[in-house]
Formats: C-alpha cells, structure tokens, sequence
C-alpha cells in the first residue's frame, strides 16, 4: 500500500454535492431540506410530521433498513435527505454493536474501537449513496458551547463521525431564525462553522410552502459556481499541455536556456519547474552564475 | 549545585533523574540530557531535547545561555531576553504567519510577549514530535510527482507507510512559494506548501487529526487572502512516532477542503486591524526591556 501524489490534471465536473444544515429545534430544518429536487427523506428524528412540505419519506428506526439500499430503490429520487445525522449515528451505532459485541460496552455505548467502526461505516455509507449520483443533505441539530467567553454553535453529532460530515460537506450551514425571519449562513462566523463553495451572501430563507423548490434552486448554483471554476483549471491545463508539447521539441541546453528568458515562463512557477524538470531529465543542469543551462557531465572534447 | 539557580522559576522546573532532566511547562514535556562536555549542536541526537553544558541549554536550533538571560520575570517565570526591538518583533511576525497570527492575534498581549520573544530569537522548543512530523512533512513538501516509498529514511526518521493506507493526492508542482500582500505599511508574508491554479495545499502532520480545529483557524483565511485563490485544502497525515527509536508511521491521511466565502476579507481586516493594534500595544514593553538591560549594562 502506499501514498501517491499526482499532479491536479483531471477538471472534474460537480454532479452532485453534500449539503449540511444545522440549527436549533424548530428552526425549519426539515422545511428547507425538502425544497430540494425530487427529495427523499430518511427520517430518523421524527421530524417530518412538523415540516411545511410534504414528500416520500421513510421513518427508519433500525439500520438494516438501510443497509440495503440499492441504485434501483433510489431512482426516482434526486436528493436524499437524512434527518437528522446525529440520530442516524446512534442507529448505526446499535447497529454495528449488534453484528460484533466487542464495538460496544455493557451499557449500550460504543467502545473506542467502536467509534472508529462508525466513522468507517458512516463514510462508506455515504459514498455509496453518492455513488449512485444523488445529491445528499445532512441534517444536524446544532450544540452550544463557550469558547474563549464566546458562546459558539456547532454540529452536534458523534466523533470522527463529525469530521466526515465536515469533510464531505460542499456546503454547510447554520439555519438560525430571528425577529427578520430565518436566515441560511454558508460562511463561517465567530459563532459558526461554514463551508461555502459558491460564496453565498447569507440567505433570508423564504416560506418554503410559496417557494418549493428554494433549496433546489441554491444547489443548482452552487453546482454552477464550482463547474464555472473548473472551466479556469481546464484552460489552465490546456496551456500547460501545450508548454509540455514546446519542451518535448527542446534538444540543446541553448535552447532550453532561451526558454528561461520568455516571460511567459519567467512569471510562471509552474512552468519554470516544468521546464527544469524536463531539461535535469535529459542531462541539462541550470548554472546559476551564468544563467545558463549547461550538460551535467562536460562534453568530451 | 551553581546551575540549580537557573531552575528555581517556574519557567524552569524540572526534576532529575539520573542525567536527564525533564522539564515541562503548560504544553509540552522536554526532554533535556545533561553533558559534561561542550555539545556539538549538529550531534545531539534527535530524540532529545536539548543539551545542558555549562549553564547553558543547547537546542537544536540554536544555543539559551541562561547566564545572558537579563533576568527571570517574577510573574510569568519565563525568561527574558535583551537586544529586542519592535523592528525586529514586527519583522519576525510578519515572517511567521503560521505560528503568530492566528494563534496570538486574539489573546492578550502581556502574556505573549515572552513568547514572542523567544520566538524571535529562535528559541522555540522543539519537541520530538515536531522534529518527526517536519521530517515527513519536508519529504512530502518535496515529492513533486510519484510514490512515497513504503519504508524510508530522512532527516535521520525512519517514515514507514501503514500497510492499510492507500492514497493518492492531488497536489500542485508550485511548492514552498513565498507570498504575500500587504495591511497599510505591515507586509504579511506566508510561504505556501504547494500552489495551484485556483487552490492553496497545506500539508499537517499530527498525532491527532482534529478537524474542526482547521476549520476555525485563520490560517487557510488569511492565506486565501493573501494568494487570491478559492480553495483551501488541508491534506492531513497522522503520525505515531515510537518513543524508543526515530520511527514514525504514517497511519491515516485525511483531506480537508474549505473555499473562499463573503465576508472573509473584511474579518481577515478586522483581525489585522487587531494585530496592528497588538503591535502597537507591544511596543512600551519592548523598550521597557530595552532600558532595563542598558542600565544594567
């Protein structure tokens, strides 16, 4: 086994993205989430019977259920909802305490090892449920807590299980409602955490029962958005496999030290590595007292 | 015992044990050797701390001389250090992006200055386990293209690979670029592990991966600021260093992505508004300092 690295080549186009929500109870949570396309809700919390919108949705209360899941039962759907993730967690938890007693202490709770096995759980679960290209929304309560005399919110959910949710997220929110109405907030504050992928303002979240498909319309923007900055990496990438299609043609030492008094290669890092890279690899090293490229070993006379 | 002076302040409280002595202050646990012989700085083996010779402590990066310490502060316990100007605070802040602004920015000022101050005179401690995760992380920093070899040697670290692990990752070939931008007449300067097209890498080493840790930090903020870029990705590596030999294993990798958002430049000024303050508010206990050691010179 090992670690690679590779150079970003690949401009990936976002189809689907992993949006989380957190806010306190009542805060339209599970409103919001079901404005998005062509929803399907797994309903840990039973939270359904308060939201404004109405659609399919699956009260789960054991993990089997879902462990099945396959493409095909999905297919009608474009968006799968879990509400809430924190419940969710504690079903899988029972759950994998189930299939092997060493997960789990006398009293019910995970072991540490049994932490580590959600994580895994938790994140295979997900990529499955990716896999089969469906945009996913987290939904999570949110926990408060003091931090440097400062009164803070964040996700409430288990562990390293939070950090995948964390790690997943495209975008993430904290839903929070005042005297003006209820607010989105994608960017991070001193108060929350965000992720914001297509630079949102913070979003004064309509009656949802007059904008159905609100959420829907957001996603759509910030798959937009992300796809727009791949069209910057695809140029990008276009002009640096045009300079490798110039260096291949490059024979002599001469030749590769004109290149280094180009500009376009003067002001560009990645080129000039390239351009070194491709010169060591043939025998040529840079003197840098002359400025020059010059053969590794001198030529024999 | 002359050297046991040097030890009463709480700054220096360690217990010895055969010749070693350990001493430990908020954070960390040192290791410190005592020798009876002038150390060569570059031989001091890895898994120590420090050298003690001759009332002096002998870091890896650079040489304490407790006797020309001006004096022990009764209050903090940590040693102060002449010849500091506000220049020179100014100029190493502004070099050490990583370590200053985000970490100090916000705490009060008195209780940092000491620090600070070592800082800027090189010296801060590095424990075991920094210098094993600089290894890996150098050694990661310079690998443009390829795999890391599954069992290797550098900076005197044996880096294995888990036999689990198996990932890939994208990073730029732009790595160590410098960078920076300026606050009014403060340059903040950031050198970048790796820089791309539209995102910045940072590479982290760690015993303990901590996530929402990265996410609260001004670190990616401040160097999306400076860098213009959108996208922030932490590639994270936890480590398990032996505590016994220079081994280290790379156990588990993980990759944080953040993104530019609204609102991020005007909290990154406010913060700098802050730092400048701090700067400012700094000053009187600088020359302060100043004046105490030319009076006593």
């Amino acid at each position: 086994m090992a670690i690679k690295i590779i150079q970003p080549t690949d401009v990936i186009i976002t189809e689907n993205i992993v949006v989380t929500v957190y806010g306190n109870p009542g805060a339209g949570k599970t409103s919001l989430a079901l404005s998005a396309k062509k929803p399907l809700l797994f309903d840990f919390d039973n939270g359904m019977q308060r939201a404004l919108l109405r659609a399919p949705a699956v009260r789960v209360s054991n993990w089997k259920e879902l462990d099945l899941l396959n493409a095909d039962d999905l297919l009608e759907y474009d968006t799968i909802i879990i509400d809430t993730v924190g419940r969710m967690l504690e079903i899988l938890g029972q759950y994998l305490i189930t299939t092997n007693s060493k997960l789990g202490r006398s009293t019910g709770e995970l072991t540490l090892q049994g932490y580590g096995a959600l994580g895994t759980a938790f994140k295979a679960w997900l990529k499955k449920i990716i896999s089969y290209k469906k945009d996913v929304i987290l939904i999570a309560h949110a926990k408060e807590s003091t931090q440097n005399d400062m009164n803070i919110v964040r996700l409430d959910a288990m562990g390293a299980s939070k950090d995948e949710v964390y790690k997943c997220s495209d975008l993430l929110g904290f839903l929070d409602s005042d005297s003006q109405g209820v607010k989105l907030n994608f960017n991070p504050t001193d108060k929350s955490l965000g992720k914001n992928c297509a630079q949102f303002d913070v979003l004064s979240v309509p009656n949802v029962k007059l904008n159905k498909t609100y959420l829907a319309d957001i996603m759509q923007q910030a798959k937009d958005k992300m796809n727009s900055l791949s069209e910057d990496q695809l140029k990008r990438q276009k002009d640096v496999a045009e300079f490798e299609e110039q260096l291949a043609t490059l024979t002599t030492a001469e030749e590769f030290t004109e290149f280094t008094t180009f500009d376009f290669v003067k002001n560009d890092l990645e080129f000039k590595i390239l351009l070194n890279t491709k010169a060591t690899s043939i025998g040529f090293n840079y003197n840098k007292e002359s400025k020059c490229y010059e053969p590794t070993t001198p030529l024999e006379k | 015992m002359s050297q046991q002076r040097h030890w009463k302040s709480s700054y220096m409280s360690p217990s010895r044990i055969d010749n070693y002595i350990y001493h430990r202050d908020a954070e960390h646990y040192y290791q410190v050797e005592i020798w009876d012989k002038p150390p060569d700085i570059n031989a001091i083996p890895q898994w120590l701390d420090a050298v003690y010779y001759d009332d002096c402590l002998y870091f890896t990066r650079g040489i304490y001389d407790l006797d020309n310490c001006s004096e022990i502060d009764s209050n903090s316990g940590e040693a102060m250090i002449n010849n500091v100007t506000i220049a020179g605070i100014r100029e190493f802040i502004n070099e050490n992006i990583d370590d200053c602004i985000y970490e100090g920015l916000r705490a009060e000022a008195e209780s940092h200055l000491n620090k600070f101050i070592c800082d800027l005179l090189k010296l801060k401690l590095q424990s075991r386990n920094m210098l094993a995760g600089i290894a890996v992380h150098e050694y990661l920093e310079k690998l443009l293209i390829g795999e890391l070899p599954s069992d290797f040697t550098h900076n005197g670290w044996q880096i294995i690979t888990d036999d689990k692990l198996n990932v890939e990752l994208e990073l730029p070939l732009n790595r160590e670029q410098w960078c920076e931008r300026y606050f009014g007449d403060i340059k903040i300067l950031g050198k970048t592990d790796c820089i791309g097209i539209s995102q910045v890498n940072d590479i982290k080493t760690t015993s303990d991966i901590k996530i929402e840790k990265y996410m609260e930090s001004w670190q990616w903020q401040i160097y999306l600021w400076i860098t213009g870029r959108n996208k922030f990705v932490y590639n994270i590596f936890e480590i398990d260093i032996n505590k016994y030999t220079d081994k280290v294993t790379i156990k588990d990798y993980q990759e944080l992505t953040l993104y530019r958002y609204k609102g991020m430049e005007e909290r990154i000024i406010n913060i700098l508004h802050e730092y400048s303050n701090y700067l400012d508010m700094i000053k009187p206990h600088i020359d302060k300092l100043k004046e105490a050691t030319n009076e006593k010179k």
